[in-house]
């Protein structure tokens, strides 16, 4: 077969970038919603692949596990696998799904044990077939780290680490360490909205400190910047009151164990 | 020459196995021997009985019906479910084939998307056992002796064979025999749904009133295809041996074999890899010329005191022949270049190819992650590095336990499929837990009288703020052991939320997730 003329490859080839430029293919392929506006400012480049980014669940129960799939599911779009490596076996697929994972693009990997986990995760960075990784690891020395850096900067996906506490001391190399804290409910909220808080402990493109309040909403099933917390409220303490004891049920406790 | 019989000499046998998954899951499983059983499948409505057992079919339990149908019809506790998995029962039928090779060279798998018959070509082996008869007595024992529940028919043709095995029993489960000579007069008393068509021709049939192939065989042939379709006239060809059948092998190709003997018995990574690099660069030439690539493989390493055989096994998602990626698969595998001692000898042997796809050079670089020839080298790599059963994909089932309300199978063997999940279903899911775990840590948990949970002992005791609750999860009489939950999501003070489930049996309490 003849091969084909090198000139109008190259013509071909820009009309087409023109054509992407103009958003007609990007809107193709955008995510269904626009991610909060505050993952601009905590994560450099996002939402480009490429990234590592690494999630410290401040206490169990935080919602990091829950911030970590909801970035991976913007990050994958509607191309390429969503591979979740869950050596602890606790990652339940349908919850992921109801909050929007494509299961056609579900890989989920159950490890053996955390070298295989490492492995696994590092394979799936570097696959060009991902677009991202959601991995609940546990420690991670300086060299794993890096290698994990280096596997995602070689691949086309977004990896998003989702670990203790007890590791953010660890030296971490990934683009950006957030540490989620959980927030109460304001009084008077709603229990289907749900607010945390996002503090960046780690930055490599910059400095660290930056915070952002999130909103997950389990009944839209969508996590958005949280709007400002209501400054003054009849049924608020004064910041100088005595705090009090919780109020106790007049009848019996009953303990179970 | 149209109409001329061309396969008249052929001998053909049949061996169907009814039921074939269910056999499968009662062999691995000896307990559900007396067991009514159904296997479910997963679809967009729900989970439906794919195949079943005849117990369960004695209970009234049908085909296509859904599995909560099935249980509320079969009683309480009575009937067992497993889960439908096409990948194992091909697997199964595969190793059953190897053993059937001592009848004859040439073993097939029915040509069906999931196969439940063996096909063994008999001709001109019959001398060998002295009679035909002796030949299928021999097959019949061996079924018997695998325990397996087998129809068995011997035919001129692929398509005779395999309807009078599905549609004729002979008495005490001996073999069915059916001569070169009177090949047409028995396919005319056998049902129309012999002849392997689909579901649509078949009603088209029995609308017109066509239920035996004696009425069919009368018609012109010529008319066929335009009423009826094209597969139709090339089944009754094929069954009557006026068009051919070939039977290929389970077998593609005989398994390709290397083996590398060292003059000293090496323990170092070096010349270890290198080796077994060479055998599979000499293997992969191999299979580039044949057009196929590896399926299934094996390296073999030979201990130089005589222990037992390390053996390092590759599955792949698909076909390969390259020598880069197989090297590749088997450093990735976690003993892949790490014998357990100094090595004698290495071996590699792919036990099972399949033609390769030729992939078209693009005009421009595509979006990667569209590709499937990507998707098929990350699989191999998981499924070598964290071993086959550990990829997966998620199947739908239907269950009021979370725990129960999705299934795995193996990425190896399936892609991905549709999890639909109607609005409302949405929501009540998107409120569980994202990292649940049935049996957690046991909780200690003082509640109210209601019930609800007040203070938790989670690093000290603390305060639950907030709750919600209880979802009462309870499964039905007819799933036999009954399961009764109370399941609570709580916020305690700092705002963390967990999802606690008391079991209402024993009272205890469980850490069953977060988000």
């Amino acid at each position: 077969m003849q091969a084909p003329d090198p000139e109008k490859l190259r013509k071909l080839q820009r009309l087409r970038e023109e054509l992407g430029a103009k958003g007609v293919l990007h809107t193709l392929s955008a995510p269904p919603e626009a991610p909060a506006a505050s993952w601009r400012r905590l994560a450099p480049g996002w939402p480009g692949p490429r990234l590592l980014l690494d999630l410290i669940e401040a206490e169990p129960g935080s919602g990091a596990a829950l911030i970590g799939l909801w970035l991976c599911r913007l990050a994958s779009g509607r191309r390429g696998q969503l591979v979740v490596i869950d050596p602890r076996g606790v990652f339940y697929p349908p919850c992921a799904i109801a909050w929007g994972a494509d299961a056609r693009r579900l890989l989920l990997v159950r490890p053996g044990d955390q070298h295989d986990a490492i492995a696994a995760t590092e394979c799936a960075l570097r696959s060009r077939a991902v677009s991202a990784v959601w991995a609940n690891v546990g420690r991670l020395d300086d060299r794993t780290s890096r290698r994990l850096v280096l596997a995602a900067e070689a691949g086309e996906a977004v990896g998003v680490l989702v670990r203790s506490r007890r590791h953010e001391s660890e030296p971490s190399w990934a683009d950006a360490q957030w540490r989620v804290e959980p927030a109460p409910t304001p009084p008077g909220g709603v229990g289907d909205l749900r607010r945390v808080r996002l503090v960046q402990s780690h930055n490599r493109h910059g400095p660290a400190g930056q915070t952002a309040d999130l909103q997950i909403d389990w009944r839209t099933g969508h996590i958005d910047d949280a709007p400002p917390a209501p400054t003054s409220d009849s049924s608020e303490p004064l910041p100088d009151a005595r705090p009090t004891d919780p109020p106790q049920p007049t009848h019996r406790l009953r303990v179970a164990s | 020459m149209p109409g001329r019989p061309t396969h008249r000499s052929r001998r053909i046998a049949c061996v169907w196995l009814p039921d074939w998954p269910v056999q499968r899951r009662r062999l691995a499983e000896p307990l559900l021997a007396r067991r009514p059983l159904v296997i479910g499948a997963a679809d967009s409505r729900g989970e439906r009985v794919a195949a079943l057992s005849d117990e369960a079919r004695r209970l009234g339990v049908r085909p296509g019906m859904t599995v909560s149908e099935a249980e509320a019809l079969s009683g309480h506790g009575v009937l067992a479910v497993a889960p439908h998995e096409p990948g194992a029962d091909r697997r199964a039928l595969q190793r059953l084939a190897g053993g059937c090779e001592r009848y004859s060279p040439v073993v097939a798998l029915e040509d069906a998307p999931e196969p439940s018959a063996l096909l063994l070509d008999l001709t001109g082996l019959a001398p060998l056992w002295r009679t035909e008869a002796r030949l299928l007595a021999a097959l019949v024992g061996h079924c018997r002796q695998q325990r397996l529940s087998a129809q068995i028919a011997a035919a001129p043709t692929v398509g005779l064979a395999i309807a009078l095995a599905r549609h004729e029993v002979a008495p005490g489960g001996a073999a069915v025999t059916v001569d070169n000579s009177v090949c047409r007069e028995r396919a005319e008393g056998l049902p129309v749904e012999s002849l392997r068509l689909d579901a649509g021709t078949l009603e088209r049939l029995d609308a017109l009133g066509v239920r035996q192939l004696s009425q069919l065989l009368v018609l012109p042939s010529d008319g066929l295809p335009a009423r009826f379709g094209r597969l139709l006239s090339k089944r009754l060809a094929q069954l009557t041996g006026e068009a051919d059948e070939p039977l290929v092998s389970f077998r593609s190709a005989p398994p390709l074999a290397a083996r590398w003997p060292f003059e000293t018995a090496v323990s170092s990574y070096e010349p270890l890899r290198r080796a077994v690099d060479e055998l599979i660069a000499r293997l992969c030439a191999v299979m580039r010329r044949r057009r196929c690539g590896a399926l299934r493989g094996l390296v073999v390493y030979e201990f130089a005191d005589g222990g037992e055989h390390q053996r390092i096994v590759l599955r792949l998602f698909r076909p390969t022949n390259s020598a880069r990626e197989l090297s590749e698969l088997v450093a990735l595998n976690a003993g892949g270049l790490r014998p357990r001692g100094a090595v004698d000898a290495v071996g590699v042997v792919i036990g099972s190819t399949a033609p390769v796809e030729r992939r078209q050079r693009r005009l421009f670089h595509d979006d990667p992650r569209d590709d499937p020839h990507e998707l098929a080298l990350l699989v191999n790599r998981l499924a070598t590095r964290c071993g086959a059963q550990r990829v997966t994909r998620v199947l739908k089932r239907r269950s009021v336990l979370p725990e129960r309300a999705y299934g795995l199978s193996p990425a190896v063997d399936e892609p991905g499929r549709e999890f639909p999940l109607a609005d409302a279903l949405r929501e009540r899911t998107r409120r569980r837990p994202l990292l649940l775990d049935a049996a957690g840590e046991p909780a200690r948990v003082e509640s109210d009288p209601h019930g609800a949970p007040v203070r938790v002992e989670h690093g000290g005791w603390r305060r639950v703020t907030r709750c919600w609750g209880p979802e009462r999860i309870e499964t039905g009489w007819w799933r036999g052991a009954s399961v009764r939950r109370d399941a609570y999501w709580v916020e305690l003070a700092g705002g963390a939320r967990l999802w606690l489930v008391c079991d209402l049996a024993s009272g205890q309490w469980r850490y069953s997730g977060r988000s």
